[in-house]
């Protein structure tokens, strides 16, 4: 689903974070390319993967002579 | 070799302190001078601390006179980005929300520089808390680049690039969290280090986006960079992400034979939308590193780049969303309204997105990794695809405009971040229109030694680091 401006007025109800009526206008610009970003991973996301696991995977990567 | 001290390297400088040969209270008003001559223009400085400077000189003095032990960095006149926090000391992120602000603690960076002998010689302007890559901020007076007044520094460290390109300062400490150390550096022609993330402790340094920012030295040369990062780098028990992970003596290796090292030139995401004058001076650098012995070879871009690269705004600006959350319901009025409008875009990211950016980051730094690390040991691209722009092609209100100018300047930088990756950015040459242009070394987790080593040896061969703004 596409962000749009009225789902972004929306959220704001709970955010509430100072919005002018041309910025909630051009936010889901941005918005709906965050979400493309997102999407686009999706199948690189498992189930039973650790968010923090990227520290270990850096350590496991890390440079030797 | 000059004999104003303000012009020496870092490293020169430490070196000629220790030797006695120039005193610290000498250097340390050598850079007040020029501070006084040049800073009216060039607005690196929020604030100087003259006094205070040149009572730690004259204490660094007598501690040469007694024969003390001297630190690496004993009587060299420093200046940081503005947020590094000093107990008691106003701290203000380059904002009027922490206009003011005096932390109780000091930065872990911050007391191994004091240990290590350095002289602060006051904050530099940064771009309001560190969100933008253009270089500056409505609330401080305009910061220039030295090259051309009338051209960014770019940022979001813009006074440390600018303080150490005009000789202002002898190396500074920047923060980088999408190219915030590595555009300065190369918009102003001087050497900048991004760290692996979690080398260097943020205990004590103001937040922009946790899982990204980390702590780096910008400086004239890759040796001076070696010196800063050998000092800051290591554990921290005050920082649960600092890894322990050994620190390398940087310095130590610098001039170790570069034969057998695999340098990979991208085929592919770096090399798309590169200025012809860009493309030039980075095919001269890459000829040479052939030359000092290095191994040049191509290396397919995989995907993961572009993906991280269009991942690292959901991360960062959830991240920094949530940081700001409270001020900017209190007191929004304080932010400029670009800093505003940067921000509110976190507040309205799903929170399953911005988790999954989390989960997918290690499996996409393996890509990436099994994908170029197979074939090179080094990554080398450009740093900026063109010369900094001008102030007025960057100053936009339109908000999708707006994101297109940032995309422009971070596209080679903010994936190094997602991936955790060190990355230098070094000198090597000007653009047609005379604005310093420079290439990226992306290495391995924790290959900060051989990023230096690489540079240093190139810096050895060339003297694009070592010239300095006249026209200012």
């Amino acid at each position: 689903m596409a962000v749009t401006e009225m789902l972004v007025r929306a959220q704001n109800a709970q955010a509430q974070i100072p919005l002018t009526d041309l910025r909630a206008a051009e936010l889901p610009v941005e918005l709906n390319q965050l979400a493309a970003a997102a999407e686009a991973v999706r199948h690189w996301q498992k189930f039973d993967a650790e968010p923090a696991d990227f520290a270990r995977v850096l350590h496991a990567l890390a440079w030797t002579e | 070799m000059s004999d104003d001290p303000a012009l020496f390297s870092l490293t020169e400088l430490a070196q000629a302190i220790a030797a006695r040969r120039v005193t610290s209270r000498a250097a340390t008003e050598a850079y007040l001078s020029r501070i006084a001559e040049l800073d009216g223009t060039v607005a690196a400085y929020v604030a100087v601390d003259a006094e205070g400077a040149l009572q730690a000189a004259d204490a660094a003095d007598a501690a040469v006179a007694r024969g003390d032990p001297l630190g690496p960095l004993h009587g060299v006149p420093l200046a940081h980005k503005d947020m590094y926090y000093r107990a008691g000391q106003v701290t203000e992120c380059g904002s009027r929300v922490r206009a003011g602000f005096r932390p109780s603690f000091t930065a872990t960076v911050l007391q191994r520089l004091d240990a290590a002998g350095a002289i602060t010689l006051g904050r530099l302007a940064m771009v309001e808390f560190a969100m933008g890559p253009h270089g500056y901020n409505e609330n401080l007076r305009q910061c220039r680049n030295p090259w051309n007044l009338d051209h960014v520094p770019c940022g979001s460290s813009s006074g440390s690039g600018v303080a150490v390109a005009a000789r202002l300062a002898a190396g500074s400490l920047g923060s980088d969290t999408g190219g915030s150390v590595r555009c300065p550096a190369s918009a102003n022609g001087v050497t900048g280090l991004l760290p692996t993330w979690s080398r260097v402790s943020r205990h004590g340094v103001m937040p922009m986006s946790p899982s990204l920012d980390s702590v780096g030295p910008l400086a004239r040369t890759a040796a001076d960079c070696a010196r800063l990062l050998g000092v800051i780098a290591g554990a921290d028990p005050l920082d649960a992400t600092c890894s322990a992970h050994p620190v390398a003596d940087y310095e130590a290796g610098l001039s170790r034979p570069l034969a057998g090292v695999r340098v990979g030139i991208p085929d592919g995401y770096f090399d798309e939308d590169v200025a012809a004058d860009v493309a030039d001076r980075i095919g001269a650098a890459t000829e040479i590193v052939r030359a000092l012995g290095a191994a040049v070879v191509p290396v397919p871009v995989p995907d993961a780049v572009q993906l991280a690269a269009d991942l690292h705004p959901l991360m960062m600006k959830s991240e920094g969303a949530a940081n700001h959350q409270g001020w900017m319901r209190s007191m929004p009025e304080k932010y400029s309204r670009e800093v505003r409008q940067r921000l509110q875009a976190g507040y309205f990211i799903p929170a399953p997105d911005y988790v999954q950016s989390q989960k997918v980051r290690g499996p996409l730094l393996r890509a990436f990794a099994d994908a170029v690390f197979s074939r090179a040991d080094v990554l080398l691209t450009p740093v900026l695809p063109r010369g900094a722009p001008t102030i007025a092609e960057t100053t936009t209100a339109d908000g999708p405009a707006y994101l297109r100018m940032v995309v422009s300047l971070t596209r080679n930088t903010k994936p190094v971040n997602f991936f955790g990756l060190p990355a230098m950015s070094v000198p090597c040459g000007f653009t047609d229109a005379g604005l310093p242009t420079s290439f990226q070394l992306i290495g391995r987790p924790f290959a900060e030694a051989l990023l230096l080593r690489l540079a240093h040896q190139y810096q050895g061969r060339t003297e694009w680091h070592a010239r300095v703004p006249r026209g200012i």
